[in-house]
């Protein structure tokens, strides 16, 4: 049996000043499987995923997850401006791995290999850079806190499908590699359905349906995942 | 190393300012006459010796207003340090916290801004005395209620955006989120307040010195030139208008210098995608 590094149960959290949020969410993530969380727009994919994190308190519920690496959608937004990406980088290890820190320059080397990424865009500052390269150091910097889940906040729905397929490429890499637990979030079936093993589908903070990649997307067991799968045609059949 | 490249109104006010930095460096240069008095002057109009011309006691006025510039820049660079020391870190903590933090600090930061600077300057004065430490200070702590409040709103920006929650994902400590990660986001906002601090300190310094409370005799300030010539506009209106162009050129400079993009924007770039 896989050991879990993540496992959220009975998860509530409700917006301030609204009856909306998550409602009594579980699920579990194992080492090195690509879990994903598949919903609409605004269904609370990314609110589950800040609970996980401690970026919001729930109200109630249990999440018992080992150290978290956290990717976010909006590359530009995730990174310091004023800084070189040099030292965005050192500041990842220095606070994310201190233990490392004194190695720090070689544990940069490997992860910008490892992130595809040329050693001269260390110099740089964030907006230097292209949308894709930005979303490899969001990922570089995830990993170098050497962490034993990644959370993937819709880490591709801000890129153009040439460099969609160039990230998700890397993350499955990531994941063979490193045996890296992940949970990958978005709302794009084509691509949850490319790189994730489980899936958990989400509607109005809930967890409709979950199951193995192939066995949901052939089949459904609920309308709305129907629906969703349907959506989803249809788009490919309108494109 | 990166060329600076700023825009003509900043260049502008650049020469500005360095010609009269230069013109009140002359002046403390020949510091030892600016209180010479000689009764054969008195009241003598522009000449060659003394082109601004002599006041009521034969001094020179040129000297005056270079030495009356040079108190008036001090005073008002100790100002904007204290203004701009209290403001950011009041400022910072209010916006990166928010809660109660933000509304004991915004609290008194409204009451303050209920009273106009130049009152509670005077109050200060009033309270501590006249002369240059105590005229510091009043327009520091005046001057703090603006800054803090621009620079709340500028962190309160900030830490919404995703670096930070990256930082606080990191367990990186709270301070060096707000003067490390923070900071260098909000320079453009900074330094422009600083310019237009300046630029208040100086004028609200010279309206002090104006009214008798700032600069104390034998030292001069711009207000305290100002005022010592009110006397005298219609018999030697030089008395006036050069401490006064002096001071209008000054604030014209400065000013040149808060308009349109920052230094620290147009040296790094980095904020340009």
């Amino acid at each position: 049996m896989s050991e879990k590094v993540c496992e959220v149960k009975n998860l509530t959290y409700t917006y301030p000043k609204s009856d909306k949020g998550l409602k009594n969410v579980s699920l579990y993530v194992n080492k090195g499987s690509i879990v994903g969380l598949l919903g609409e727009s605004g269904c609370g994919k990314s609110t589950l995923a800040k609970c996980i994190s401690a970026q919001i308190v729930p109200d109630s519920g249990e999440i018992i997850c080992k150290k978290i690496g956290y990717i976010f959608q909006d590359n530009y937004a995730s990174l310091n401006p004023a800084k070189r990406v040099g030292w965005l980088l050192k500041e990842t290890i220095r606070y994310g791995n201190p233990a490392s820190f004194a190695d720090s320059d070689r544990l940069i080397k490997n992860i910008l290999e490892e992130t595809e990424l040329d050693e001269s865009v260390l110099d740089h500052y964030p907006n230097e850079l292209s949308g894709g390269q930005r979303q490899r150091i969001g990922i570089a910097m995830a990993l170098l806190s050497d962490p034993d889940i990644l959370i993937a906040d819709e880490p591709v729905s801000a890129l153009d499908v040439t460099v969609q397929k160039q990230v998700i490429r890397l993350i499955n890499k990531l994941n063979e590699k490193k045996n890296l637990a992940i949970l990958f979030i978005s709302h794009d079936i084509k691509v949850v359905r490319e790189i994730c093993n489980y899936i958990y589908i989400v509607k109005d903070g809930e967890v409709v349906e979950e199951g193995e990649s192939e066995v949901l997307f052939t089949n459904p067991s609920t309308e709305y995942t129907k629906n969703l799968l349907d959506s989803s045609y249809l788009e490919t059949e309108n494109v | 190393m990166k060329k600076i490249k700023i825009n003509n109104q900043k260049k502008v006010g650049l020469i500005i300012v360095a010609i009269m930095i230069a013109f009140v460096l002359f002046g403390f240069l020949n510091r030892n006459s600016f209180d010479a008095m000689n009764k054969d002057l008195i009241l003598k109009g522009s000449s060659f010796l003394h082109p601004f011309g002599c006041d009521e006691f034969g001094r020179d006025i040129l000297k005056r207003t270079q030495m009356g510039m040079g108190i008036s820049v001090v005073i008002s660079f100790f100002s904007v340090l204290i203004g701009t020391f209290f403001g950011t870190l009041i400022g910072a903590l209010c916006g990166y916290f928010g809660g109660i933090v933000d509304d004991f600090f915004t609290g008194i930061i409204n009451v303050l801004f209920a009273v106009p600077s130049l009152l509670l300057a005077l109050v200060f004065v009033s309270l501590f005395g006249s002369g240059m430490v105590q005229v510091t200070f009043a327009l520091g702590i005046a001057i703090i209620p603006s800054f803090a409040k621009m620079m709340r709103s500028e962190f309160r920006k900030q830490r919404e955006l995703e670096y930070v929650k990256m930082a606080k994902l990191l367990k990186v400590p709270t301070a060096r989120i707000i003067f490390v990660h923070i900071l260098p986001n909000v320079t453009e906002t900074f330094i422009n307040c600083i310019f237009i601090a300046f630029n208040n300190c100086i004028l609200a310094e010279a309206g002090l010195s104006f009214l008798g409370i700032g600069v104390q005799p034998p030292f001069a300030s711009l207000g305290t030139l100002l005022s010592d010539a009110g006397g005298y506009i219609r018999s030697a209106p030089y008395m006036v208008f050069f401490p006064a162009l002096s001071l209008v050129v000054l604030l014209f400079g400065i000013g040149l210098l808060s308009s349109g993009e920052s230094f620290h924007h147009a040296y790094s770039k980095r904020f340009k995608d």
